[in-house]
C-alpha cells in the first residue's frame, strides 16, 4: 500500500507540474494532459510494484538465513498475493472513499446531465480494479521469479488497457465490459500459475476431499 | 522504554488544559532488558550442557554466540507479532480520533487557544503569521523541554512521591473532566437528552475504573483501553485548540527534539531510561502503553517476604539476580552475585556459601524449575505521547485537508509504515530508540503531498472517471 501511494504521488507530481506549466482554460489540452498523466502513473505502478518485488526478495533472503530448516516461512507467492492485495486495496480506498463520504451527503446523481449509473459504475470498476491489482502482482512476481520478462510485459500492457478503456466513460460498456474480460482471464493465468487445475476446482466445488 | 513526562494542570480562558511535555520513547527498555535475562537463562541452561561455570573459554564463547544467533532469529519472528501488537491499538486511537473530529463539530471550532501559544494566527500578512506560530512552536517546545527536566530531575533525586502526585493529578483530571466534556460533545451532536445524575454516574464509574487500571492493577486489556482513549482525548484537545500552522510546526520540531532527547548521551530522555536500567525500575506505568503483561520471575524466589524487601515502586516481582545489568562477569569469583543480592539471599534463607562446588551442584541440576517468561509474552511498548502525536496528525488532517479521506488515510499509511521501521530499527538495535522522528517526517510529507499534489490530480480523474 505504501508503495501506491509513494507512486501516486510522484505521479500527481509530474502532472501537477505539467499542468501548472500549460494554458488551464484550454480544454482538450487538459484534458490530454490528464490522459498523460495516467499513462504515467501506470507506468510508475509497475515500476514501484517491481522495486516492492526486488525489496521482498531481500527480506525473503534473508528469512531464509534466519530459519533453522532452510526454507522461509512465507513463499514468494504469499507475498505475491499480499502485495498484490496491498495496492488494489490503497487504489481502491483512493478511487472511493471521497465518493462514499459524499455519497453519504445530500443530492441528486446526474442531475445536471451526467450518467446517473455514476456511483455504480464506479463501485464496479474500482472492484474489478482492485481484484486486477490482486492478480497482476501474482503474474508480475512470478514473471521476474522465472525471469520471463513477456509475462511481465502482458501484465503492464493490460494495466495500460485497462486504464484506457475507461477513458471512453461514461460509455460505460466500453470500459467495464472489457475490464471484466480482462479480469477473468487475469483470474484463470494466476490460478494456473499458484498451482491451480480444472481438477482441483472441480474437486473444491464438489466438496471433495 | 517509552517515557512521556507528565502534565501539569492550567488554567485558561476558564479551562482546565493540560501540558504535555514530551515525548516518547520508543521501545523497550525492558524489552532489552528482558532480553538479556533471557541471554542468562538460556545461559544457566545451556550450562548443565556443558557442565557448570568452569569450563573452559571455548565452550562459554560458543554459547554466547549460539545465544546471539538464538537471540536474532527470535527477534525476527516475533518482530512482526510486535509490530502487529501496536498496530492495533495506533490504529484504534486514530480511528477515534478521526471520528470524533468527523462526527462532533466542537473539536474543529475554534474557541480560542493555549496559554501555551499566546499568538493567534489570524494575521494579516503571511509573514506575521508564519512569525506567530513560529513563536508559538518555540514557547511550546520549550515548556516540553522544561518539564521534562523537572521530571528527570524529580527522578533522579527520588522524589517518587511528587511525580507520583503529579501523575495522579494529570489522569485524573484526562478521567474526569476531559472527558466529561467529551460525552457533553458528543450528546450535542446527536441529540440525546441526558440528565446530571447519569452523566455523574457514569463519568465517576469510567474515571474511577481508569484509575485503578492505569496506575494500579487491572486487566490487560481494559488497561490499554483506558490508555488509548486517554491518548485519544488528549489528542482531540490539541487538535482543538492549536492553530493550523502552529500545529504542523509543533509536530516537526517535537519529532526533532525526540530525536535528540533519546539519542544524544545527555539527552533528558535518555537519562531517564539510563536511570531507570540502573535502578532495575519500570518507568512509570501510567505513561507507557505496553503490550503484555510482565511477569520476571525467578525460579528461587517463592515466597512472599521478597515483595516487602522490593521497592516500592515495582510492579511486578522482580528478584535481584533476574537482573544481570551490572554483573557481566560471570567470571568474577562471587558467581556473578551482587553483595546486596547476596545479603538478601542471607536474609530470607539463611546463609549459604556460594562456591564454586555449590554452584556446580546446583546448575548441574536438570532446569525444570526454570521459569523463563514464555517468549510469545514478550511484549513490545510504546510511549503515550506517541500515540498523542501520530493521532493529532491524523485528526489534523482529516479536520483540515482539502482532499479529506485520501489525506487522512494517506497519512494513516504513512504513519504505520513508519512505526512498522521504527519496530525493525529497534530490533537490529536493541535500545530505546524514538519513535516520533520517523512515522511523523512521513506523514508531514504524506500529509503536504497529498493535499496539494495528490487532491487534484485525483478530483480530475473522479471527475472524467479514469481509473489509474
Amino acid at each position: 500500500a505504501f508503495f501506491w501511494l509513494v507512486s501516486l504521488l510522484l505521479s500527481s507530481l509530474i502532472w501537477f507540474i505539467a499542468v501548472k506549466a500549460s494554458d488551464p482554460r484550454d480544454e482538450p489540452l487538459q484534458k490530454g494532459l490528464l490522459i498523460f498523466g495516467v499513462m504515467f502513473s501506470v507506468l510508475l505502478q509497475e515500476a514501484f510494484r517491481f522495486l516492492y518485488y526486488k525489496l521482498l526478495r531481500k527480506a525473503i533472503e534473508g528469512l531464509v538465513a534466519l530459519s533453522e530448516d532452510g526454507c522461509s516461512p512465507i513463499s514468494i507467492q504469499q507475498m505475491a498475493y499480499v502485495a498484490g492485495v496491498g495496492f488494489g486495496l490503497m487504489s481502491g480506498a483512493f478511487s472511493m472513499i471521497n465518493l462514499l463520504a459524499d455519497a453519504l451527503g445530500p443530492g441528486t446523481v446526474g442531475i445536471h446531465g451526467d450518467s446517473q449509473l455514476y456511483f455504480l459504475t464506479s463501485a464496479f470498476m474500482t472492484m474489478v480494479l482492485i481484484f486486477l491489482h490482486t492478480f497482476w502482482a501474482i503474474l508480475f512476481f512470478h514473471g521476474c521469479e522465472h525471469r520471463r520478462w513477456w509475462e511481465i510485459m502482458v501484465v503492464v500492457v493490460m494495466h495500460l488497457a485497462v486504464s484506457g478503456s475507461t477513458f471512453c466513460n461514461p460509455l460505460y460498456v466500453g470500459s467495464l465490459v472489457p475490464s471484466y474480460l480482462l479480469m477473468a482471464i487475469a483470474a484463470a493465468w494466476a490460478y494456473l500459475l499458484s498451482g491451480g487445475s480444472a481438477q482441483n476446482l472441480r474437486r473444491f466445488l464438489l466438496c471433495k476431499s | 522504554m517509552t517515557e512521556l513526562s507528565a502534565h501539569l494542570p492550567q488554567f485558561q480562558h476558564g479551562q482546565l488544559t493540560e501540558n504535555f511535555p514530551d515525548n516518547h520513547l520508543s521501545n523497550t527498555n525492558d524489552n532489552s532488558e528482558r532480553r538479556r535475562h533471557d541471554n542468562s537463562e538460556r545461559r544457566r541452561n545451556d550450562n548443565p550442557e556443558s557442565e557448570t561455570n568452569g569450563q573452559p573459554q571455548n565452550n562459554v564463547q560458543q554459547v554466547v554466540e549460539q545465544d546471539e544467533e538464538e537471540d536474532e532469529e527470535l527477534t525476527l519472528k516475533y518482530g512482526a507479532k510486535h509490530v502487529i501488537m501496536l498496530f492495533v491499538p495506533v490504529t484504534l486511537c486514530m480511528v477515534v480520533v478521526v471520528a470524533t473530529i468527523k462526527s462532533v463539530s466542537f473539536y474543529t471550532r475554534k474557541d480560542g487557544q493555549l496559554i501555551y501559544t499566546p499568538f493567534t494566527e489570524e494575521t494579516e500578512t503571511v509573514g506575521q503569521r508564519a512569525l506567530n506560530s513560529i513563536l508559538n512552536a518555540a514557547i511550546m517546545i520549550s515548556v516540553i523541554i522544561v518539564m521534562t527536566i523537572l521530571l528527570v530531575v524529580l527522578y533522579k533525586y527520588r522524589c517518587y512521591k511528587v511525580i507520583h502526585g503529579w501523575l495522579i493529578i494529570s489522569s485524573l483530571l484526562l478521567l474526569f473532566f476531559f472527558s466529561f466534556i467529551y460525552l457533553g460533545e458528543v450528546f450535542k451532536t446527536y441529540n440525546v437528552a441526558m440528565d446530571y445524575i447519569t452523566v455523574a454516574l457514569m463519568i465517576w464509574n469510567f474515571g474511577v475504573v481508569g484509575m485503578i487500571c492505569i496506575h494500579w492493577k487491572g486487566p490487560l486489556r481494559l488497561q490499554q483501553a483506558y490508555l488509548i482513549m486517554i491518548s485519544a482525548l488528549m489528542a482531540l484537545v490539541f487538535i482543538k485548540y492549536l492553530p493550523e500552522w502552529t500545529a504542523w510546526l509543533i509536530l516537526a520540531v517535537i519529532s526533532v527534539y525526540d530525536l535528540v532527547a533519546v539519542l544524544c548521551p545527555k539527552g533528558p530522555l535518555r537519562m531517564l531510561v539510563e536511570t531507570a536500567q540502573e535502578r532495575n525500575e519500570t518507568l512509570f506505568p501510567a505513561l507507557i502503553y505496553s503490550s503484555t503483561m510482565i511477569w520476571l520471575v525467578n525460579m528461587a524466589e517463592e515466597d512472599p517476604e521478597a515483595q516487602r524487601k522490593a521497592s516500592k515502586n515495582s510492579t511486578y516481582h522482580k528478584q535481584a539476580p533476574a537482573n544481570q545489568t551490572q554483573n557481566e562477569d560471570a567470571e568474577a569469583d562471587d558467581g556473578g552475585f551482587s553483595q546486596e543480592w547476596q545479603q538478601q539471599r542471607d536474609n530470607r534463607i539463611g546463609p549459604i556459601e556460594s562456591t564454586p562446588e555449590s554452584r556446580a551442584a546446583v546448575q548441574a541440576l536438570p532446569s525444570n524449575s526454570q521459569t523463563s517468561e514464555d517468549p510469545e509474552e514478550r511484549g513490545v511498548k510504546l510511549g503515550l505521547g506517541d500515540f498523542i502525536f501520530y493521532s493529532v496528525l491524523v485528526g489534523k488532517a482529516s479536520a483540515t485537508a482539502s482532499g479529506d479521506w485520501n489525506t487522512t488515510l494517506a497519512c494513516f499509511v504513512a504513519i504505520l509504515i513508519g512505526l512498522c521501521l521504527t519496530l525493525l530499527l529497534l530490533a537490529i538495535f536493541k535500545k530505546a530508540l524514538p519513535a516520533l522522528p520517523i512515522s511523523i517526517t512521513f506523514g508531514l510529507v504524506f500529509y503536504f503531498a497529498t493535499d496539494n499534489l495528490v487532491q487534484p490530480f485525483m478530483d480530475q480523474l473522479a471527475f472524467h472517471q479514469f481509473y489509474i
